[in-house]
């Protein structure tokens, strides 16, 4: 749009500018080597890589800065860029009777967010409008919003245009292409100088002397520092990607209403304007109807996979031929590799089905249900609860078992009085693990435990329908969701707060309980 | 016997290690029990395994396969070019695909295949009906039903004489509860005499025998012989066939690829006028009949939105060898439709490639680049402790945390002004995949680096190599095949998540087409993923589709598992080596 220089071209530049740079590196390094042998610090190819790296990394690092934070400073350049008294973002004089100081500020900041918006859009029309050929910078420059039918005219052109155009709009949008042709000039231009620098510094720098390995391994090793704070990175991210909007649903909903809720029913409103009497809003957002849902499920889970996960553990480590064990083990493999969402399906369309057939549609009026999903989740749980316990169970010293069995203990005895005691922290921490899963399944209880938008106190049936946390998270976020302005969204980040730091504590409890009881062994 | 006397205990009971004492045998039983639970316990396992596994394959493999009509496609110059003369190609271009395409050239060249292999449609939907009504007749022991229609005539004539008896009956139960005998007494006479005149003779005798004066109790005597109900649901039955025209012939099939045949005639239009041999797909609620899943006896067991007659002309088609049942091949290819007849899962299986691509270049790069630091370089202290932690506890934070993360990234960059665009891509569900895939691949990639033994790094250290050098020319390379098998086992797992992908759009983009080349822009598609097409498939209106097809997407997503953990295995097997 108007730059000649742009991104994608500057990143074509820099990468033949980096292969011309190892090409004359090396080739430099290497005559310096052939006048003075055994001179040289570094090999040839060292020097090579360092001009590479001199050229291409800071460029490409810029790059990515600009590009994403251009968008956070232009965002930043609207807001300031609308005049304070512009009547777009006024509530007018009518509409202010009855409310309060509070409620117009709440209402001036939707107007703002809302016109923001028509503007951002309004640029983007125009920019396609030029770039389709219809009109010069010159013709726009020209236009007023009463003059000529602009938004007949862009729609015309396949521009997408929602608000009519006012010229407040128009004189914003103006400011801000301008704004963004600058930044979209300058960047790459940055770029490439930054390139044409380290590329110029590094090629000079070589000489017989110069450590070009050790130099390289700089580089490297900053790569390898930078990879390994993804993990923290990604933790940040999450842990802010859930903090904020759950802490403005707390301060609009109330912490307390949200956690003692005994209802979710939520309504649409948007948020910093409650619709309803008493200056409440109208979605009704409390927690304990999902988690009553969510703990119920992993309690039937874990009621199906801990007997089971447990003898299955005991009798392949202690009882079974090798034969049995070589067959068993890659079958539970295999269930513990079937996406969660297949067993979704398989208890929507096989198991459901079933439970009802056996007791009846009276005591169970859906093929949703607790135990539909419990069920299915505590069988998906049981080579997750094999697999640590078999660990476990065979982390317990052979000592230990031969004492037992030197004794005359028959060998159940020896599990059951022996092994099963001095294992017994690191099950408690498997079970615990198990318990972290079954709440933070999604797939399985989306399709079968139920999919009401509206849940009114607790469900007591183990053959009723009930909601879960994740099946609210996903049912809101999967549909057209769009930004954090509507409170049931930002509910949805409260939910997943809550539960991100629920799995968080089973976690770190499970792990405290396993590390401790490999040390006592060690 | 020095011992007992020396400690003065009591003596043992005398007992041999040849027989078990009764303690003994508890014990050993208790043992016994013990291990009858665990072997119980994986044979519940198992069987769930096998059911799981049974369920999938016996839906999904016959939901591979399509039921489809052979037709001789006419492509009828009265349709295709009514003003006579040379033919139009932009002409057919504008032909409407439904009324023109669908209801003409379709159900016409099928009514004229029924015709030509000697199916009488309306006949055959006829006797259908008749044979209807005469069950319905002879429930009820109204004999003689088969005479009554033939001398009626045409059923719906039939249907008038069979209607008028009913409602001779009808009038004479609402006289008979009345309180005035006389008039109750004439409306039993009309109705047996309206009995009689259909022809059920028999039947008007028991109607005329009702006493008259019997109030309730003769209701019930007429209610109890159940002819009012059998003459009124015969007489519409009988109706019916009357019903019986070109839509609901069409219904029959689905003309998925009226737009291709049109596509066709615009560019040959010589075809017009000519009869192509061509498979048209069965309607996807009437493969169930066709496959036995629904008799079509009873209204439960009915194809929705299908009746008897229709039945009747499938099984008519099916006798004659006109039905067959083709493999599916363009549910590799088709994208997804909410129509089950031409669903498919290309994008899909395209999507997931290049989730999977993603995720292979980014968790790669980054998760060996972390564990390398992490293993060879990091030094003792709170930092590192800290990472290690993160690392630790993000393999167990549940997937669809990562969604939400996605679904922030997604809302911010969408307020910086990157716009809807970004919804549903392949490289933001990537990334997603990337970020939860990393914990995995460290753990496998940190677990082959400890193998490596360390004499190998003493001896490049010793003959002079760098730190760097040491790792990247020697301990990588030896670590390599670890890692690899690390990575594709971390690759499959992302591949059946599901929810962090809902969470971020891909479900919504129903209408996504085939990607394009990832180098030109195809990762900024809107993308499809095989789970969320899963997903998509067990949303369908239509229970063919959720228990048939979504099952044969279950199998190709569950075979491409299977293929990449044996790839593991495989090459785990190959290159592994032992110190």
């Amino acid at each position: 749009m108007g730059a000649v220089l742009t991104f994608p071209l500057v990143l074509l530049i820099v990468t033949a500018l980096a292969v011309a740079g190892y090409i004359l590196g090396r080739g430099r390094a290497a005559r310096i080597a052939a006048a003075a042998p055994r001179t040289l610090h570094s090999r040839p190819n060292q020097h090579g890589w360092h001009v590479v790296f001199a050229t291409a990394i800071p460029a490409l690092i810029f790059m990515m800065v600009w590009a994403f934070g251009s968008g956070v400073v232009s965002n930043i350049y609207v807001g300031s860029a609308i005049p304070e008294d512009l009547v777009d973002v006024q509530v007018p004089f009518q509409q202010r009777e009855g409310l309060t100081e509070r409620e117009i500020e709440i209402r001036e900041e939707v107007l703002r967010t809302q016109f923001v918006a028509s503007v951002k859009g309004l640029a983007v029309a125009i920019d396609g409008y030029i770039a389709n050929g219809n009109a010069t910078e010159a013709d726009i420059e020209r236009w007023r919003a009463d003059l000529a039918p602009l938004q007949d005219r862009l729609r015309a052109d396949g521009q997408v245009v929602g608000a009519s155009i006012t010229q407040g709009m128009l004189t914003v949008a103006q400011d801000l292409r301008a704004f963004n042709r600058a930044i979209a000039t300058i960047g790459p231009l940055a770029a490439l100088a930054l390139a044409l620098i380290g590329f110029g510094l590094s090629l000079r720098a070589i000489s017989a002397e110069f450590r070009a390995r050790i130099a390289v391994e700089r580089w490297v090793l900053g790569f390898l520092v930078f990879a390994s704070t993804m993990a923290i990175l990604t933790t940040i991210a999450i842990l802010s990607a859930i903090t904020v909007p759950s802490i403005t649903f707390f301060r609009e909903y109330g912490l307390f209403n949200f956690l003692f809720g005994m209802a979710w029913a939520p309504a649409g409103d948007v948020v910093g304007i409650p619709e309803g009497r008493d200056g409440a809003y109208e979605s009704v957002l409390g927690f304990l109807p999902l988690i009553w849902g969510t703990l119920y499920i992993s309690l039937v889970a874990l009621l199906v996979a801990v007997p089971l996960g447990l003898l299955a553990a005991v009798y392949l480590s202690e009882f079974a031929s090798k034969w049995v064990r070589a067959w068993v083990k890659p079958a539970l493999e295999i269930l513990a590799g079937v996406p969660t969402i297949v067993y979704g399906i398989f208890a929507l369309i096989t198991i459901g089905p079933f439970l009802q057939a056996v007791v009846g549609a009276t005591v169970m009026p859906n093929t949703v249900s607790v135990m539909t999903a419990g069920v299915v989740m505590g069988m998906m749980l049981v080579p997750f609860v094999s697999s640590l316990s078999d660990d476990v169970i065979n982390a317990v010293p052979q000592a230990m078992r031969d004492g037992s069995l030197g004794l005359g203990a028959t060998q159940a005895e020896t599990v059951t009085k022996v092994i099963l005691p001095a294992a017994l922290p690191g099950i408690v921490g498997a079970v615990v693990l198990a318990a972290s899963r079954a709440i933070g399944e999604t797939m399985i209880v989306v399709l079968a435990a139920g999919a009401l938008s509206n849940v009114q106190g607790l469900e007591p049936n183990p053959f009723g329908a009930v909601v879960t946390v994740t099946t609210r998270i996903v049912a809101v976020l999967t549909g057209e969701g769009s930004g954090f302005d509507s409170i049931d969204v930002l509910a949805v980040f409260a939910l997943a707060f809550t539960l991100f730091f629920i799995t968080l504590g089973l976690n770190l409890v499970a792990q405290r309980m396993v590390a401790k009881y490999r040390e006592q062994y060690d | 016997m020095s011992d007992a006397s020396l400690s003065g205990a009591k003596p043992a009971p005398k007992s041999s290690l040849l027989t078990q004492s009764a303690l003994v045998r508890k014990r050993h039983r208790t043992g016994a029990t013990l291990r009858w639970l665990g072997l119980g316990a994986i044979s519940v396992v198992l069987f769930f395994l096998a059911v799981l596994l049974w369920s999938i394959v016996s839906r999904g493999v016959p939901a591979l396969f399509q039921y489809q009509a052979q037709i001789e496609l006419y492509y009828d110059p009265a349709i295709l070019n009514p003003d006579g003369g040379p033919v139009d190609p932009e002409e057919i271009g504008g032909i409407n695909l439904r009324t023109g395409f669908e209801r003409g050239i379709f159900t016409n060249s099928l009514r004229m295949t029924l015709e030509n292999a000697g199916i009488d449609i309306e006949g055959t939907v006829e006797r259908r009906w008749v044979v209807e009504a005469l069950n319905a007749l002879d429930a009820v022991g109204l004999t003689g039903g088969a005479e009554v229609i033939a001398d009626a005539g045409a059923p719906g004539d039939a249907a008038r004489v069979l209607g008028q008896a009913g409602s001779a009956l009808r009038a004479a139960a609402s006289a008979l509860g009345g309180d005035d005998v006389a008039a109750a007494e004439a409306a039993r006479d009309a109705a047996a005499e309206a009995l009689g005149t259909a022809g059920f003779a028999q039947a008007a005798e028991v109607v005329a025998a009702i006493d008259a004066a019997g109030g309730p109790d003769a209701v019930a005597a007429l209610n109890a012989t159940g002819y009012q109900q059998a003459l009124l649901d015969a007489a519409g039955a009988l109706r019916q066939p009357a019903d019986f025209d070109d839509a609901a012939l069409s219904a029959l099939i689905y003309a998925t690829n009226r737009r291709d045949v049109r596509d066709r005639l615009v560019e040959n239009p010589d075809l017009v006028g000519t009869t192509e041999s061509v498979g048209v797909p069965i309607d996807i609620a009437v493969t169930r009949y066709l496959s036995g899943e629904l008799t079509g006896i009873g209204t439960a067991q009915m194809p929705p939105g299908f009746d008897i007659g229709q039945l009747a002309l499938v099984d008519a088609m099916e006798d004659a060898g006109l039905i067959d049942n083709a493999f599916r091949w363009h549910f590799f290819t088709n994208p997804y439709s909410q129509s089950g007849e031409i669903a498919g899962i290309g994008p899909a299986l395209m999507g997931s490639a290049y989730m999977m691509l993603v995720v292979l270049v980014f968790s790669l790069i980054f998760g060996v680049a972390a564990s390398i630091y992490l293993e060879e370089f990091a030094p003792k202290n709170k930092f590192t402790d800290f990472i290690e932690i993160n690392i630790a506890n993000l393999a167990a934070v549940p997937s669809i945390v990562f969604g939400i993360l996605g679904a922030a990234i997604l809302f911010t960059l969408m307020d910086l002004g990157f716009g809807n665009s970004i919804r549903g891509t392949a490289l933001l569900g990537g990334i997603v995949l990337s970020l939860m895939t990393l914990p995995t691949i460290v753990i496998a990639t940190r677990a082959a680096l400890k193998a490596v033994p360390p004499s190998i790094r003493d001896a490049a250290l010793g003959v002079g190599a760098s730190k760097v050098q040491m790792v990247f020319h020697h301990k990588l390379p030896l670590a390599a095949p670890g890692i690899l098998t690390g990575t594709i086992i971390g690759i499959a797992q992302a591949l059946g998540e599901t929810a962090p992908l809902l969470l971020i759009g891909l479900s919504v983009s129903t209408g996504a087409a085939l990607l394009s080349s990832p180098f030109s822009g195809g990762l900024l598609e809107q993308a499809q993923s095989m789970p969320t097409v899963v997903y998509l498939f067990a949303q369908n209106q239509d229970a063919p589709v959720r228990e048939g097809l979504a099952q044969s997407a279950i199998l190709v997503m569950l075979l491409l598992l299977f293929a990449l953990n044996i790839l593991a295995i495989l090459l785990r097997r190959k290159f592994e080596r032992r110190w």
